[in-house]
């Protein structure tokens, strides 16, 4: 009967995903003028969900410094704002699309008992 | 939602900084024909924020106040109070262009750290919109 509620968890997670994300952009944008400071982006999703089915996430866990960060300054910073302005955009949308699911599952959910 | 409370703290220290060289900007534009005055500027690092529940060097603090160490300007005005025999007095080392640059660029960097405090309490705000329905 509660099958259902998989997906609640699943919503759950993505949204925290992606309010991790929105804090590494931040993060990255905080420290745009920070000599050396490299930029760094959540775990992809399916990585994140598969991880965190076996143990609970640390930060480091999550987080990854760039590899192939979109530009060096001389000073060995790799931000670039424009670049982490699409990154916020991005995790934004899969914010609203995580917490779209959980509101309609809930719906679904209330709807099958009659509420 | 610590999550993105945290991430309100870190856009506010990205904020703080920027605030902060904006500051000494002003005060180098302020003093740009004080005789003797040397240009101040700082740099930023990354820092621990206040009750951040993962770990350090998340925001970003600015450094210690520096001196340009560059060489004062030399002016010619032998009617000034402060001219040496040869008829010259020390300027400031302040470059009004790089002052200008560097403002512009304190600026955008804020615009963009208020831009993703606004973005994170959006997103919260909708977590929370959650409840009312």
């Amino acid at each position: 009967m509660f099958d259902s509620l998989d997906i609640m968890r699943m919503a759950q997670a993505f949204a925290a995903h992606a309010a991790t994300r929105q804090q590494a952009v931040s993060q990255n944008v905080a420290n745009a003028d920070t000599p050396g400071y490299r930029s760094r982006d959540a775990i992809p999703f399916t990585e994140y969900w598969r991880a965190s089915q076996e143990r609970v996430l640390a930060r480091g866990d999550i987080l990854r410094a760039d590899e192939q960060p979109a530009t060096v300054a001389p000073d060995g910073n790799t931000v670039s704002v424009e670049f982490e302005m699409m990154r916020a955009v991005e995790a934004r949308q899969q914010h609203e699309m995580a917490l779209g699911i959980y509101a309609m599952s809930r719906d679904l959910l209330r709807a099958s008992l009659g509420k | 939602m610590s999550t993105l409370t945290d991430t309100l703290a870190l856009a506010a220290s990205g904020m703080r900084a920027q605030a902060q060289r904006l500051r000494h900007v002003s005060e180098n534009i302020a003093n740009a024909d004080t005789p003797g005055y040397h240009r101040k500027f700082i740099d930023f690092r990354p820092a621990a924020i206040a009750g951040d529940a993962f770990g350090q060097e998340s925001g970003v603090t600015p450094g210690p106040v520096r001196l340009d160490r560059g060489e004062l300007t030399r002016i010619y005005d032998p009617g000034h109070i402060l001219a040496d025999e040869t008829g010259h007095y020390e300027g400031s080392n302040v470059d009004l262009m790089v002052e200008i640059a560097d403002a512009r660029e304190a600026q955008r960097s804020y615009e963009a750290n208020l831009r993703m405090f606004d973005q994170a309490r959006q997103m919260s705000q909708s977590l929370i919109g959650l409840l009312r329905r």
